[in-house]
């Protein structure tokens, strides 16, 4: 959007009421001043965004949509074949056209900014300051580029929260704006107590009764995407009134109440209320896992992802065939170290260099030989029952994987995601198998862009198309008689070259049979005798033959 | 890829590199063996900055410096095990100054906070620290102080900058040639496992002591 809104005209008068007071400043910052307009136009020109990723991706489109025309072209036609085409070429289009407004978040000149926080001080201090000079356009192009900073950078300007809030009024011009350079500047290390208030005014204002459904979507979309990034600044109460708002019959206000009700499934679900929970947050919180506090963005992991599955994996294989799969020349160097005998049929507790379980040992040479039968047992128990889903493997720590192994160990990833949604484990199941999917298919980072970028769209929701009014619907109107004729008569004049009224035997042949039956030459031809339509037939057949040539 | 990484080369490569340091130059301090990667098709602009951290088997840095960013009873328990920390009193001295703040993020090599203050860091200190990537690690009053200090210890943090290059510290040479193999392997593993096409995106893998030479491991 900072990239969007170069081009727009920016009108406000303290470019000139700067430049008056200061001639030093403006000599200094003449360089400056070239180097942001090469930069602009580089940037307006295509030079610095290299779409190299997306041209494959755009070929492997084109090409289908071509094998699709041809088929088209060559196979039965059907209506419903006719049906698809279309659908699929439409949705073709429109997906180009996504790809199209989609803007990279990582443009480097905001990565490459020197000292991020002093810069976003003082761009704060310019909105702040000067605040009733500028005009709403120019002050919502300082927040774009205030919050784009602060987001990417994670930064502190803390004054920007509170500068923020008088324009959160849903009567404000251009709100949905607003509302997304907020949710932009608001990140994992934003003080949770600076972004209670604003979500407070923002439920007050937005969030109730009296205000068009529209506004409450918008809020509660608002809503949801600042606790995406900074759940912890939500408040108890406050999020099961609003969560309430599911139950309204607004398709965007429902949506945006369960997509909050969800991220606090995922997030937080001891904030929420124990029937709403769901079934996998409140079985979670059963086990006792906890919401990572503040600051803390993840935890360390002691391992990779899913390796407990892939040493469980490779040790059926190992069981099978009696031998160790692909790697026989790296176990050939293995034969002199003790901990590699063990390695293979080793249980997660004997291995416990974390003391996750309840044995606290730590050394990492272990298991005796002789506990190596009960260690078999213990394993051949373990295949049986569930695997636990916090066992450490101790895979990471003997072997080296290889790219055989990272295949493997995401092929069996993505089962274990498909048998989690099978076995009706929720959307975030479902999500997690889909980001598998994604991660397989496609190279960019769908999910870290959705969360860096917020527009407006992502604020408003899905909308309802509004009632065209009259204009809209004379204009659509005139739109399709467009390269068409005027439906109506094609008697006469329109058909032929020269213009000319219709004949009498035209005349004669559309007359209506109404009119004809009573007349004179029909009834006779019915109430001829027998011989006498003999005659004529005769005479018809004759007539027909000697004109035939 | 060019060649295969077998277990057997690397620990060679880690007996090698022990022997050196502990040979004839001996140095004297502790030396540090780091673990230094190279990345190859990859284009930090546009993909995702990947960033992970992983606990290691064994403490690689027994010798880092933490401080706790403590409250009242966090100090009580910080003193008996000789923990540096400082007050809230002592953050709000540093006044957001950012140069003190930067000081304060050299001088140590991580730092824990308790829970009950780690919501006002940012606010008190700006975004200095987790611009350092050292960003307090929460402790509550709990859990045992010096349990955790062991795990933020062993923690190492793979982290992509601007650069194709990274590099952590692993081990010392103080350990034995198992522990290290231990740590290297599973920092090998993990950081595979981060990257978007696992072995395709490693050009280079180096392991070196903090006056050794590098010895390539792949």
């Amino acid at each position: 959007m900072v990239e969007r809104g170069m081009d727009a005209d920016v009108v406000g008068d303290k470019g000139k009421a700067r430049s008056a007071g200061d001639e030093g400043s403006v000599k200094n910052g003449e360089e400056a001043v070239w180097a942001v307009i090469v930069t602009k136009e580089l940037w307006t020109k295509g030079i610095c965004d290299d779409d190299a990723e997306d041209s494959d991706d755009e070929d492997d489109n084109a090409m289908d949509i071509k094998a699709l025309i041809h088929k088209r072209a060559v196979k039965q036609k059907t209506r419903s074949g006719d049906n698809k085409m279309r659908k699929t070429i439409k949705s073709d289009k429109k997906k180009k056209k996504r790809k199209a407004s989609e803007i990279s978040t990582n443009f480097p000149a905001l990565q490459l900014l020197h000292d991020p926080q002093s810069f976003s001080e003082k761009l704060y201090d310019i909105l702040n300051r000067y605040d009733k000079r500028f005009s709403l356009d120019h002050k919502i192009l300082i927040m774009q580029l205030l919050s784009r900073a602060v987001g990417a950078h994670k930064l502190t300007v803390l004054g920007f929260y509170t500068y923020v809030m008088k324009y959160l009024t849903y009567h404000q011009l251009r709100v949905p704006s607003i509302l997304a350079c907020l949710v932009q500047s608001i990140h994992d290390f934003t003080p949770p107590d600076a972004v209670t208030p604003v979500i407070r005014k923002l439920a007050q204002e937005f969030i109730h009764p009296g205000v068009g459904s529209e506004v409450i979507a918008a809020g509660l979309n608002s809503v949801r995407e600042i606790c995406r990034r900074q759940p912890w600044a939500m408040e108890e109460d406050l999020l099961n009134d609003l969560i309430e708002y599911r139950k309204s019959r607004d398709k965007a206000v429902t949506r945006g109440a369960r997509g909050l009700l969800q991220l606090f499934r995922d997030v937080n679900p001891g904030m929420l209320k124990r029937r709403e929970r769901g079934k996998t947050a409140s079985m979670d919180m059963a086990q006792g896992r906890q919401p990572a506090p503040f600051g803390h963005g993840e935890h360390a992991a002691v391992d990779i992802e899913g390796l407990a599955m892939l040493e469980d994996h490779l040790k059926a294989l190992r069981e099978e065939e009696g031998v160790v799969s692909g790697d026989e020349n790296e176990s050939d160097g293995w034969d002199g170290w003790d901990v590699e005998s063990n390695s293979s049929d080793s249980s997660s507790d004997s291995g416990g260099w974390v003391d996750v379980e309840s044995d606290g040992d730590d050394n990492i040479v272990v298991s005796d030989s002789d506990d190596e039968a009960d260690a078999d047992a213990k394993a051949a128990k373990r295949a049986s029952v569930a695997p636990e889903p916090d066992r450490i493997s101790t895979l990471a720590t003997t072997k080296i994987l290889t790219p055989a192994d990272f295949a493997m160990l995401n092929d069996l990833r993505l089962k274990a995601a498909s048998k989690a949604v099978e076995a009706g484990g929720g959307t975030s199941a479902k999500r997690k198998l889909s980001e598998l999917q994604g991660a397989q298919k496609s190279s960019s980072s769908a999910a870290d862009e959705q969360t860096a970028v917020v527009g407006e769209e992502d604020i408003l929701g899905p909308r309802k198309k509004t009632k065209a009014d009259y204009e809209e619907r004379m204009a659509s109107i005139a739109k399709g008689r467009e390269g068409r004729e005027k439906f109506g008569s094609m008697k006469g004049k329109k058909n032929r070259e020269t213009v000319s009224s219709t004949t009498n035997r035209e005349k004669k042949r559309n007359k209506p049979i109404m009119m004809i039956m009573g007349s004179q030459g029909v009834r006779g031809k019915k109430k001829q005798s027998l011989r006498e339509k003999q005659r004529r037939l005769r005479a018809h057949i004759d007539k027909a033959k000697k004109s035939y040539h | 890829m060019s060649s295969k990484l077998s277990v057997a080369s690397v620990r060679g490569s880690i007996k090698e590199l022990l022997a050196e340091s502990q040979g004839e130059k001996r140095r004297n301090f502790v030396e540090t063996i780091e673990l230094q990667i190279g990345l190859k098709n990859y284009d930090p602009q546009r993909d995702k900055r990947f960033s992970g951290t992983v606990k290691l088997p064994n403490v690689p840095r027994p010798r880092m410096s933490i401080c706790i960013l403590a409250d009242a009873a966090d100090i009580d328990r910080a003193k008996q095990i000789d923990l540096e920390y400082m007050s809230v009193d002592d953050l709000k001295k540093l006044n957001k100054n950012k140069k003190l703040v930067k000081k304060l993020a050299k001088k140590y090599d991580a730092f824990m906070a308790s829970e009950t203050l780690i919501k006002q860091i940012p606010r008190l200190l700006g975004p200095g620290l987790s611009k350092a990537g050292k960003f307090p690690t929460p402790v509550s009053h709990g859990e045992d102080l010096a349990n955790k200090l062991n795990e933020v210890r062993s923690t190492i943090k793979f982290q992509l900058k601007k650069v194709l290059c990274l590099g952590v510290a692993v081990g010392h040479i103080q350990m034995t040639d198992d522990q290290v193999l231990a740590n290297v392997m599973l920092s090998i593993n993990f950081l595979v496992s981060l990257l978007k096409k696992n072995w395709q995106n490693v050009k280079s893998l180096h392991i070196k002591s903090t006056m050794g030479k590098p010895i390539r491991l792949f």
